[in-house]
C-alpha cells in the first residue's frame, strides 16, 4: 500500500516553501471573478467565493493572507478549502489573488500578483475592470505564459510580446484630448487623485505598451520613455509647528515605450551620499540617502553606483520601478550609523506647514483654525490638489466652516461617515498661506481627549517639477548603435 | 496568593475556548454557504437557455466555416467559464472547432478544454489527435503551446499518448518547448505516476538542470523536486531531491542569468541543499559575498529568499549570524518603505517581527539610531499593517525610545479605529512592562486614557493595566484610592472583571472597597460569569481584611452562587471558598492570600511564551507560516498521491473520431505490507533515482474499493522510545473531546476499555493534580498494520469532566477512513 503520510521533519517537502500557485484570478468589487484560471486543479473551484465571503465578513479586519481552517478541534471532515491558502492584494478597488496549496513564500506570492498587474497594464492600458473584461481574452493569452502548473515563469513584457497575439482593446480616454506636452501629461497624472496612483499618469503614458504584434501599427513617436521622480513624504509635527518626523519615500519609475534594446543611463546628483553603504559626506548640504534598492535591470551597474551615481542598463519595455530611496532629512541621529550626521542637512524645507489652533469656546463647542503655509520654493512651482484632512471628534454633531473672504479654487467637505473634514485647494502657490476655520458641534459636553481626537492632519498633494529630498536627475542618456535614433524624453517630479 | 492567580489563569483560558467556538461557527457558516452555493446554481437556472443558446451558434459556426462567428462565440463560453457557470456541456461543440490555424482561437479552444477535460474524459480522446498534429508544427511556439496544453488536460487515459511527446520535447531545439516538456514531466507525473518510470526521465530532467536557457533549468528543477516528493510519498523512493553539490555551485555561479522569479526559485532549492550539504567556511563567506549585493534588490521576496539563504548557512557561526540581523535591517526597512501596496509592507513587517524574537536589539541598538520611526503607523495604512506596526513598536521599545513609542501609541488611541485604540493601549502598557525604566511614565499615561472618560478607552486601559500592576505591583497606590469611580465608566466584561481583581488584590487600600463590592453583589446576576467568578475571589480576599463590613456581603454572595443554576465553574468555586473558609478562616487565610511572585518585567507572560513555537516558524522564514504566526503543520495539508494506478499496455494507435474502449485497466491490488519508510530527507543519494523508479511494482490502494473492516493486530508491541519518535513526526489525524456526563472514569477503567474494545494497547498513563494522561497504541491489521497512536488527556478537576482525544497515525491524511473508524470505535 501506499504510505504517503506527511511526516513534518525540520525540513519537511511538503513545508517547504516552493513557490507553487494553484489558481489565479481577478474579482471586481462586488465579488465577480472577471479572470479565472486554474493551474493545477488541486483546489475546488469555489475559491473566489470563499475569499470574498472572508474578506466581506471580516471587513477591515481581513489580512490580504489568509488560510480557512477546517479542522478546529473536532473532525477527520475537513471543509473543502481546507488547506488552501489565499494571498492577494488589492489594485485599484480589484483584488489579485492566488491560491496555493504550499507553505511559499508571501513575498514571492504578493510580489507576483503585482507583477501580473503590472503586465497586464502594460498591455491593456489601465487597470481597470472594464478594460480587463475587454480584453478577457488577451489576458487569459498572458496567463498561459506567465505561470505554467502553478510556477512562475517570465513576466517581462517584452519576452512575452512573441506569445501574445490579441490585440489590445484601448479604452477612449474622455477626459484627455492628446497629450503632447509633458505638461499636460504632469496635468492628467494629478487628476488620477490618490497615493501612488500617480505612477499611473495621464493619456500619454497610459496606452498599452504594446501596439499588438505587428510592429507596423505602433504610433508614430512612440519612441519615448517617461521618467518619473517621486518622493512621498511622511510628516509628523507637534502642536507648536515643530517637527517630530520627516522621512521622504522616493522612487524613479520609468515607462519606456523605446523601440529595440537601447543602453540608457541615469545619473543623480554628485553630492549624493549613501549612508547604509557607509559613506559619509564630504560636503555641507550633500543628498543623503539613508539606503535605496534597485531593479533587476541595474544589477551590473549597481557596484559603480555609490561612486559615480550612474545607472548603466537596458531598459524592459513597460512600467518599472527604476530604484527606491529613503530620506529623512532632519534626523538628529546622534549616534547612529544609519542617519549618521544627516542633521547637518537641510537641503530642502518642508514643502508645507500646518499650524493648528483648537479653542474650546462652550462645553460642547469647539473652534478650531488651521493656516497652511506653503514653503516650496523655486519660480512658478506650486502643488496641485493638496487636500488636507482633518479629523473630527466621534461626538460630532455639526460642522461649520469658513475660508478667507473670497478665495478660489478651495473646498471643503464633511463626511460624517469617516468622521473628516477635507479641505481641498487646487492650486498652492509657492510662498502663500491659506487659513480655514471649523466650528465643530459635540453631542456631549466636550471631554479632555477631544483636543486629540482633532488630528492628526494628514495632507495630499503633488509638487511638479520638486524634489523635496533633492534628488536629481542630472543626465538620462540613451544610446543605441548603428543607428539614427531620437527618442523622446519625458521626465518629471513629483512630490505628494 | 495562588488561587486567584490561578483564576486568572482560568479567565484566559475560558477567553480562548469562547474564541474557538466562534471561530468554528465561522467555519461551519462557511461550509454551509459552500455546500449551497446559491450563486452559481443560481446562475444556471439563468444560464441554462444561453448555453443551449451558445450550443447552437457553436454548431453553426462550425458547420458555415465562418471563423468570424466560430471566434466571438468561443469567447463567449470562456467568459461564462469565467465566471464560475458550468460549460462542460459544450464539450462536444467545443472540439468540434478545435481544428483551426488561428492562434487565437486555438489557444482559446485549449484553454477550454485543460478546464474541462477531467469531466469528460473519453470525449477528450477526440482531441488528442489535433494536439498531437500541433505536437510536430514547426512552429516552436505551437509545439509549446500543444504540449503544454496536452499534459494539462490531468488525464491518466492519455497518458500514453502523452509521454512520447513530453520526452521528444525535452530535447527540442526550441528552449520553450523544452521548458514546457520539463514541467510536462512533472504534470504527467501527478495523473498517471507510473508513466514515466522506465524512461529515465530523472536523468533527462538532471541533463535539463545544466541547460543554457534558465527558464528551462528553474522548470527542470521544479520538476524534479515535484516528482521525487510524489515517489517519496507513494514509498518508491526514500529521499526526496537536493541539488547536488556540483550543480549548486554551477547555480550558484549562474544565478544573475535568471529572471527574479527563476533567481527566487534557485534560491530556494539552494537553501535546501546548504540544509543538506552544509558548506565549509571559507565557501559560506564567499555566498555571503556573492550574494549581498542582492540585498539590494527592489523585490522583497527575493531579498527575503537570500536572507533566509544566509540564516541557514551562518547557523553555526554565531559572530557573523548575530551580525547578519544588522546587515538586513536596513534593507528590509527600505522594502517596507518602498513597498508598492500594503500586502507587500506588511509581509515584511511579519517577517521583521519574527526576526526580532530571535535578535530582540535589532532595531533597539545605538546603531540603529532612528530607525524605530519607520514602524510608526501612517494615517492611511490598513488596520492589518498598523496591528503589526503597533506589535513591532512594543517589541523594540527600549529605554532610549521607549518614551517616544509610549508617546506614539497614546496618538492611536483617539484615532477613531477601536481595533487599533486597544492594541495601542495594549501596547503602551507592554512597553511599560518591557522597560522597567518608564513605568511610571507609562502608568501616568494610563491614568490619563481613563481620566478622558470615553467607554471603549477606558475599558481597554483597565484591562491592560491589570497585567501591568501584575508586574509592578507598587504603581497600585497611583490607581487604587480612584478605582471605585471606573466602575461606572466601563461596561465590557473584560475590563469590569479586571476592576474587580484590582479590588480584590489591593483591598487593604481601597478604601470603600466593601461598599464597591456589596453594589456588584447586589446586581450580581448582571455581570458576566468571568465578573462574577473574579468577584467570588475579591470578596473572600477582602474578607479577610475587613471581615466585620464583608460578613454579610460574603454570605449574600454565596448564596447566589451556589444557587443550583448558576454556572459549574462559578457554583463549585463558591463551595470551595465557602467550606474553605468554613474549616478554618485562618488557614483559608494563608491559602488564599499565599505570596506570589510579580510577573518579571519584559511584557511575557506564561500564556504567551512559545519559544518552541518561534524556533519553528522561525525555520520556516519566508514563508506563510511567518504571516500567519503558526508552524506549517498546522495548514499545510499534503494531499493524497494519485489514486490511479497505471498498467502499460501497448499503445494502442488512435483512430480519429473513434473513442477506443478503456485504454487502461484499473486494478485494484490487495495491499501489500511494506513498513513505513518516512521520508527522511537527510540522505543524498541524489543520483540513484532512475535504477529504483524502474521497478515501479507497487500501487498505490483504489480510492473507490469498499471499506474493509477496520481490525486490529491482537499483541501490540512498541517500545516508549519508537512511540515518541512516531508521535512527534506525525500530524494530527483526529482529535475531539469526549463527554463523560456523570461517570468518573479512572485511568484503569480507561485502559481496559480502549484495550478490550479498539485494540489499542496501553504504553503509560498517569495522573497529574486533575489531570490524567494516557497513551495507548495499536496496529491496524487491516491496512497494513500501520500503526495508531492514542492520547488520552482527561481533566477530571472541576465539574466539568472531560476526555480529550488525540490520535496521530501514518494512515493519515492517506487514509481518513481508517483513523475515522478508530476515533468511532472509541467514541463508541
Amino acid at each position: 500500500s501506499g504510505h504517503h503520510h506527511h511526516a513534518c521533519g525540520s525540513h519537511c517537502a511538503f513545508c517547504w516553501p516552493w513557490s507553487m500557485f494553484s489558481q489565479f484570478f481577478i474579482l471586481n468589487p462586488k465579488g465577480d471573478s472577471i479572470i479565472f484560471r486554474d493551474y493545477r486543479g488541486d483546489v475546488p473551484k469555489s475559491t473566489p467565493d470563499v475569499f470574498y465571503r472572508h474578506i466581506t465578513t471580516l471587513k477591515n479586519e481581513a489580512t490580504p493572507v489568509f488560510f480557512i481552517s477546517g479542522a478546529t478541534g473536532a473532525s477527520v471532515e475537513t471543509s473543502s478549502v481546507d488547506g488552501v491558502n489565499f494571498i492577494s492584494i488589492k489594485q485599484k478597488g480589484l483584488y489579485f489573488v492566488l491560491t496555493t496549496r504550499s507553505n511559499m513564500s508571501s513575498s514571492f506570492g504578493i510580489e507576483f500578483l503585482a507583477s501580473i498587474g503590472k503586465v497586464i497594464k502594460d498591455y491593456i492600458g489601465v487597470l481597470s475592470e472594464e478594460s480587463i473584461r475587454n480584453n478577457f481574452v488577451l489576458i487569459y493569452e498572458v496567463l498561459d505564459e506567465v505561470i505554467d502548473y502553478g510556477y512562475a515563469q517570465g513576466t517581462s513584457t517584452e519576452e512575452l510580446k512573441s506569445f501574445v497575439f490579441n490585440e489590445p482593446s484601448v479604452l477612449v480616454d474622455r477626459s484627455s484630448t492628446q497629450a503632447s506636452s509633458i505638461i499636460s501629461a504632469v496635468e492628467n497624472a494629478i487628476t488620477s487623485s490618490g497615493k501612488k496612483q500617480v505612477t499611473a499618469p495621464g493619456r500619454a503614458s497610459s496606452r498599452p505598451v504594446i501596439g499588438g504584434s505587428n510592429p507596423s501599427k505602433d504610433r508614430e513617436g512612440a519612441n519615448e520613455i517617461f521618467v518619473d521622480l517621486i518622493e512621498q513624504l511622511t510628516v509628523l509635527c507637534a502642536g507648536n509647528g515643530s517637527v517630530l518626523r520627516f522621512d521622504i519615500d522616493g522612487s524613479i519609475v520609468m515607462k519606456s515605450f523605446l523601440k529595440g534594446s537601447p543602453d540608457i543611463s541615469i545619473t543623480l546628483n554628485e553630492d549624493l551620499v549613501i549612508s547604509s553603504q557607509g559613506d559619509r559626506p564630504s560636503t555641507y548640504g550633500s543628498v543623503i540617502l539613508d539606503d535605496c534598492n534597485f531593479h533587476e535591470c541595474v544589477a551590473a551597474s549597481m557596484e559603480t553606483f555609490n561612486s559615480d551615481h550612474t545607472l548603466s542598463f537596458s531598459p524592459p519595455q513597460g512600467e518599472f520601478t527604476l530604484m527606491n530611496y529613503r530620506v529623512s532629512p532632519f534626523a538628529s541621529g546622534s549616534s547612529s550609523s544609519d542617519s549618521s550626521s544627516s542633521g547637518a542637512s537641510t537641503t530642502q524645507p518642508l514643502p508645507f506647514r500646518v499650524f493648528p489652533f483648537v479653542d474650546i469656546v462652550a462645553p460642547n463647542r469647539l473652534e478650531a483654525m488651521f493656516k497652511v503655509r506653503g514653503d516650496i520654493q523655486g519660480h512658478g512651482v506650486h502643488a496641485n490638489n493638496v487636500v488636507v484632512k482633518i479629523p473630527v471628534p466621534k461626538s460630532t454633531q455639526t460642522c461649520n466652516w469658513d475660508m478667507d473672504y473670497g478665495v478660489q479654487g478651495q473646498s471643503v467637505e464633511y463626511k460624517p461617515t469617516e468622521g473628516m473634514v477635507l479641505w481641498t485647494i487646487k492650486k498652492f502657490g509657492g510662498a502663500s498661506e491659506h487659513v480655514l476655520r471649523l466650528k465643530v458641534l459635540l453631542d456631549s459636553p466636550v471631554a479632555a481627549s477631544v483636543k486629540k481626537e482633532l488630528g492628526p492632519v494628514s495632507m495630499e498633494f503633488s509638487i511638479p517639477m520638486y524634489s523635496c529630498s533633492g534628488v536629481q536627475i542630472k543626465h538620462l542618456r540613451v544610446t543605441e548603435r548603428n543607428k539614427l535614433y531620437q527618442p523622446h524624453r519625458w521626465i518629471r517630479y513629483i512630490a505628494q | 496568593m495562588m488561587v486567584s492567580n490561578r483564576c486568572l489563569h482560568i479567565l484566559t483560558s475560558a477567553q480562548c475556548r469562547i474564541f474557538a467556538c466562534s471561530s468554528s461557527c465561522l467555519i461551519m457558516s462557511s461550509g454551509a454557504g459552500l455546500g449551497l452555493a446559491p450563486h452559481p446554481s443560481f446562475f444556471n437556472e439563468m444560464k441554462k437557455g444561453e448555453i443551449n443558446d451558445l450550443k447552437t451558434q457553436l454548431r453553426t459556426a462550425s458547420a458555415e466555416r465562418d471563423p468570424v462567428k466560430e471566434r466571438a462565440a468561443i469567447q463567449r463560453v470562456i467568459s461564462y467559464m469565467t465566471l464560475g457557470l458550468d460549460v462542460t456541456g459544450l464539450f462536444s461543440e467545443m472540439i468540434m472547432v478545435v481544428n483551426t490555424r488561428d492562434v487565437i482561437q486555438k489557444k482559446l479552444v485549449y484553454l477550454y478544454l485543460c478546464s474541462n477535460a477531467e469531466s469528460n474524459p473519453d470525449l477528450s480522446l477526440l482531441v488528442v489527435n489535433t494536439l498531437q498534429k500541433d505536437c510536430r508544427d514547426d512552429n516552436p511556439m505551437i509545439r509549446g503551446l500543444a504540449l503544454r496544453s496536452i499534459c494539462s488536460l490531468r488525464l491518466a487515459n492519455i497518458a500514453e499518448y502523452v509521454e512520447s511527446f513530453v520526452i521528444r520535447g525535452l530535447s527540442d531545439i526550441s528552449p520553450y518547448v523544452r521548458k514546457t516538456a520539463a514541467m510536462g514531466c512533472a504534470k504527467l507525473h501527478a495523473v498517471a505516476p507510473g508513466t514515466l518510470g522506465e524512461l529515465g526521465i530523472l536523468d533527462k530532467l538532471y541533463q535539463l538542470v545544466r541547460d543554457r536557457d534558465t527558464l528551462v533549468v528553474v522548470n527542470a528543477l521544479a520538476a524534479l523536486e515535484e516528482i521525487t516528493k510524489r515517489e517519496v510519498q507513494l514509498g518508491n523512493v526514500t529521499s526526496q531531491f537536493v541539488v547536488p553539490p556540483p550543480l549548486a555551485l554551477h547555480l550558484l555561479s549562474r544565478l544573475r542569468e535568471f529572471n527574479e522569479w527563476g533567481q527566487c526559485a534557485v534560491l530556494t532549492h539552494l537553501t535546501s541543499h546548504y540544509i543538506h550539504h552544509p558548506p565549509e567556511e571559507d565557501h559560506i563567506i564567499e555566498i555571503l559575498n556573492l550574494l549581498d549585493e542582492k540585498l539590494r534588490h527592489g523585490n522583497s521576496a527575493l531579498v527575503l529568499g537570500v536572507v533566509k539563504l544566509f540564516l541557514v548557512v551562518t547557523e553555526n557561526m554565531p559572530n557573523i549570524y548575530t551580525q547578519l540581523f544588522e546587515r538586513v535591517r536596513t534593507p528590509l526597512v527600505t522594502l517596507m518603505e518602498a513597498a508598492q501596496g500594503p500586502e507587500a509592507a506588511y509581509a515584511i513587517l511579519s517577517h521583521i517581527h519574527l526576526m526580532l524574537h530571535r535578535a530582540p536589539d535589532m532595531f533597539a541598538h545605538h546603531t540603529a539610531g532612528a530607525m524605530f520611526k519607520h514602524f510608526f503607523c501612517r494615517f492611511q495604512d490598513p488596520l492589518y499593517v498598523k496591528t503589526i506596526k503597533i506589535d513591532i513598536m512594543t517589541l523594540i521599545a527600549a529605554p532610549a525610545n521607549a518614551k517616544d513609542i509610549i508617546l506614539e501609541l497614546s496618538e492611536y488611541v483617539c484615532e477613531g479605529d477601536l481595533a487599533v485604540a486597544q492594541k495601542a493601549i495594549q501596547g503602551i502598557a507592554t512597553v511599560g512592562m518591557r522597560v522597567p525604566d518608564v513605568q511610571d511614565y507609562v502608568m501616568q499615561s494610563m491614568i490619563g486614557l481613563l481620566q478622558m472618560g470615553m467607554e471603549h478607552i477606558s475599558s481597554a486601559t483597565c484591562v491592560a493595566m491589570k497585567d501591568f500592576l501584575r508586574t509592578y505591583p507598587q504603581q497600585a497606590a497611583l490607581i487604587i484610592p480612584e478605582i471605585s469611580g471606573y466602575f461606572e465608566q466601563v461596561e465590557d466584561p473584560s475590563a469590569r472583571g479586571s476592576l474587580v481583581w484590582m479590588v480584590g488584590e489591593y483591598c487593604d487600600r481601597v478604601d470603600d472597597a466593601p461598599y464597591v463590592l456589596e453594589d456588584l453583589v447586589d446586581k450580581f446576576d448582571d455581570e458576566s460569569l468571568e465578573v462574577r467568578v473574579l468577584l467570588l475571589t475579591a470578596c473572600v480576599r477582602t474578607f479577610f481584611v475587613r471581615p466585620a463590613e464583608m460578613q454579610y456581603i460574603i454570605g449574600a454572595l454565596f448564596e447566589k452562587a451556589t444557587h443550583p443554576q448558576t454556572h459549574p465553574d462559578l457554583h463549585d468555586r463558591a463551595l470551595f471558598y465557602y467550606r474553605l473558609l468554613n474549616n478554618n478562616v485562618d488557614e483559608a487565610a494563608r491559602i488564599v492570600n499565599g505570596t506570589k511572585q510579580p510577573i518579571p518585567s519584559g511584557g511575557k507572560f506564561a500564556e504567551h511564551q512559545n519559544l518552541e513555537t518561534l524556533d519553528k516558524i522561525f525555520e520556516e522564514f519566508n514563508s506563510l507560516s511567518v504571516i500567519y504566526g503558526k508552524p506549517s503543520d498546522l495548514f499545510i495539508k499534503a494531499l493524497p498521491p494519485p489514486q490511479t494506478s497505471y498498467t502499460r499496455t501497448a499503445p494502442t494507435p488512435l483512430s480519429p473520431g473513434v473513442p477506443t474502449a478503456p485504454l487502461l485497466h484499473k486494478t485494484p491490488v490487495s495491499p501489500s505490507p511494506i513498513p513505513a519508510s518516512p521520508a527522511s530527507s537527510s540522505s543524498s543519494s541524489s543520483l540513484v533515482y532512475s535504477s529504483q523508479l524502474l521497478d515501479l511494482d507497487i500501487v498505490p490502494p483504489v480510492a473507490s474499493s469498499p471499506q474493509p473492516r477496520l481490525s486490529m493486530r491482537a499483541d501490540p508491541v512498541m517500545d516508549p522510545t519508537q512511540f515518541q519518535e512516531a508521535w512527534d513526526s506525525l500530524g494530527v489525524a483526529a482529535n475531539f473531546e469526549l463527554a463523560v456526563g456523570n461517570m468518573s472514569p479512572t485511568t484503569s477503567t480507561i485502559e481496559a476499555t480502549l484495550a478490550s474494545r479498539c485494540g489499542l494497547a496501553c504504553l503509560a498513563s498517569g495522573t497529574v493534580g486533575s489531570q490524567m494522561k494516557l497513551y495507548h497504541f495499536g496496529f491496524v491489521s487491516s491496512a497494513g498494520d500501520e500503526p495508531v497512536l492514542v492520547e488520552v488527556v482527561g481533566e477530571m478537576g472541576g465539574r466539568e469532566k472531560s476526555l480529550v482525544v488525540a490520535i496521530k497515525s501514518p494512515l493519515y491524511p492517506g487514509r481518513p477512513e481508517v483513523t475515522q473508524q478508530i476515533a468511532n470505535s472509541i467514541k463508541d
